[in-house]
């Protein structure tokens, strides 16, 4: 079930990991009244928002900085809990159900940059994507070096597999992590500002990629990013935020 | 483990066995059981207060750090002088390598040979892990097992060491070769660090029978030498590297 097998995108013809787990809601990601703050901190991260993202679709989230969008994906993932309101994300009660969720799911973290001194090469650090499904003893097979070689393409990183991910720049790192989500073949992609270190060309062929996956994979994507525009064409709803609330829906 | 921001908490699960150890002295327990239950004690205080509280890790590490090392001074003044310059408790503190029984070795084998089947079999998981805790935990990975399982091997490991060395020496012994190897090149660490951990303590042992000194002292100085020697080399093939670089750019 692992390989993808290449077509002439380069994307890979299977779905998700797992069958299309729809719940009778039909929404991927729902949050009603949700409040939450981080410890120790004296205001609240987010005030009473209420969303709703449908399976398979793509949703952009906007605002300023420290408007709050980080804090809903990790919300989403189950990292933070809720002070007031209900999370349910793929069906499952949140953050009760965090490590089924984040089983199905994609994470890139706004904060990704490695030391230079970091030395895992990107070879592994897309592998590392696999390890939550790798029972012991079961190494890499041929099938998902085949994935993780699939993926680091995807993302234009061909012949740098073997480099230590610390010496490579900061666009070429982000696209490493990007491999690493779409190598999981999540159900639920979240990414967190995913253009923020590539350049113009870059945002437009990622957000091709973004798209192409998702159809393929039939999977619920959510991309929080200050620069819509690359995306916006593909996307099918846009959230905007502002000092912890949604301010708008398009 | 430098890695995973357990470096404190080593550090911790160290001084607490070192605590243990002293606290036998005069308790009069087995060393080494004590020792393993201080060093347990602190480590899982740690991880739960954290859990719990959401207290950093670090924060209740150098707490649990310097009270451990309170205790360990506390009951090292506490014991009978008799009993203080006797055998056992200058054992403890700077070692011995009388203290290697076969059974030790035994055990000290078994341990590797544990780790080792450990490691092996949830290599993926664990560099996951080491590369980034948070990222590993985003992705489903049970972070908490495999922290449990690293910070018992360790624990155990420090413990047995813990009579060869000495308490106040086996830190040296536990992260010089690691920063050694971790200068000098990118690749393989963990089985680097281990071999030059130990050459250092092979050197160690032999130096320490030739000149009639302490085992555990000499044991850290040859890794504090390894690691001097790793500085140096490092930057002098730095420092040839940009001399090549020079060359190759103004021609
Ligand atoms: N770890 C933390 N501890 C305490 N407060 C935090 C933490 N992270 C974020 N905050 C606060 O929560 C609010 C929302 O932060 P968040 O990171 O979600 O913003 P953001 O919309 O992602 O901003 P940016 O565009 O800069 O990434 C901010 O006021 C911030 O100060
Ligand atoms: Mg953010």
């Amino acid at each position: 079930m692992w390989g993808f097998r290449k077509n002439s995108r380069g994307i890979g013809e299977d779905t998700c990991r797992v069958p299309n787990r729809e719940d009778s809601s039909g929404v991927a990601v729902l949050l009603s009244n949700v409040s939450t703050a981080y410890p120790r901190s004296k205001n609240p991260a987010l005030i009473n928002v209420s969303l709703e993202v449908e399976y398979n679709t793509l949703t952009l989230i906007t605002g300023p900085n420290g408007a709050g969008k980080t804090t809903l994906l990790e919300l989403i993932l189950g990292f933070l809990k809720p002070l007031t309101g209900v999370i349910r994300v793929l069906g499952f009660k949140m953050p009760k159900d965090s490590r089924k969720v984040r089983m199905l799911s994609g994470y890139l973290m706004q904060d990704f940059m490695k030391s230079p001194r970091e030395t895992y090469t990107v070879m592994q650090v897309v592998s590392m994507g696999l390890a939550a499904y790798k029972g012991p003893l079961t190494p890499l097979n041929e099938k998902d070096l085949e994935a993780v070689r699939w993926a680091i393409k995807a993302v234009g990183l061909e012949g740098l597999e073997e480099k230590p991910i610390g010496i490579l720049s900061g666009g070429q790192q982000q696209r490493a992590f990007l491999a690493r989500v779409l190598v999981r073949k999540p159900k639920l992609i979240l990414l967190d500002e995913p253009f923020s270190s590539l350049d113009p060309e870059g945002r437009k062929t990622i957000s091709e990629i973004i798209d192409n996956v998702r159809r393929k994979l039939k999977s619920t994507v959510i991309v929080v990013s200050h620069d819509i525009s690359p995306i916006i064409e593909y996307a099918d709803k846009v959230v905007e935020m502002k000092s912890g609330r949604i301010v708008g829906v398009r | 483990m430098r890695r995973l921001g357990l470096l404190t908490l080593c550090f911790t699960v160290a001084h607490a066995a070192l605590a243990g150890a002293s606290v036998s002295i005069i308790a009069s327990t087995p060393p080494e059981e004590t020792a393993f239950a201080f060093s347990i004690t602190a480590a899982l205080l740690v991880e739960l207060l954290y859990r719990r509280l959401g207290v950093e890790r670090e924060v209740i590490s150098m707490c649990t750090f310097s009270f451990s090392s309170a205790i360990a001074m506390i009951a090292v003044y506490m014991a009978p002088s008799v009993t203080l310059t006797s055998e056992t408790a200058s054992l403890i503190l700077w070692g011995s390598v009388l203290a290697v029984t076969p059974a030790k070795i035994v055990l000290l084998v078994f341990l590797v040979v544990s780790l080792a089947v450990y490691v092996l079999s949830f290599k993926l998981e664990i560099d996951s892990l080491l590369f980034d805790v948070k990222l590993a935990e985003a992705e489903g990975v049970n972070v908490t097992l495999h922290a449990t399982i690293l910070i018992l091997l360790t624990a155990m490991a420090i413990s047995i060491i813990l009579k060869l060395t000495g308490g106040f020496l086996v830190f040296s012994l536990l992260f010089n070769p690691v920063v050694a190897v971790e200068r000098l090149s990118y690749r393989r660490q963990p089985l680097l660090g281990a071999l030059v951990g130990g050459l250092s303590g092979l050197l160690g042992v032999v130096v320490s029978y030739f000149f009639d000194t302490p085992v555990g002292a000499t044991i850290s100085m040859m890794a504090s030498i390894m690691l001097i020697l790793g500085v140096t080399s490092s930057s002098l093939l730095e420092y040839h590297r940009t001399r090549r670089m020079k060359t190759y750019v103004s021609t």
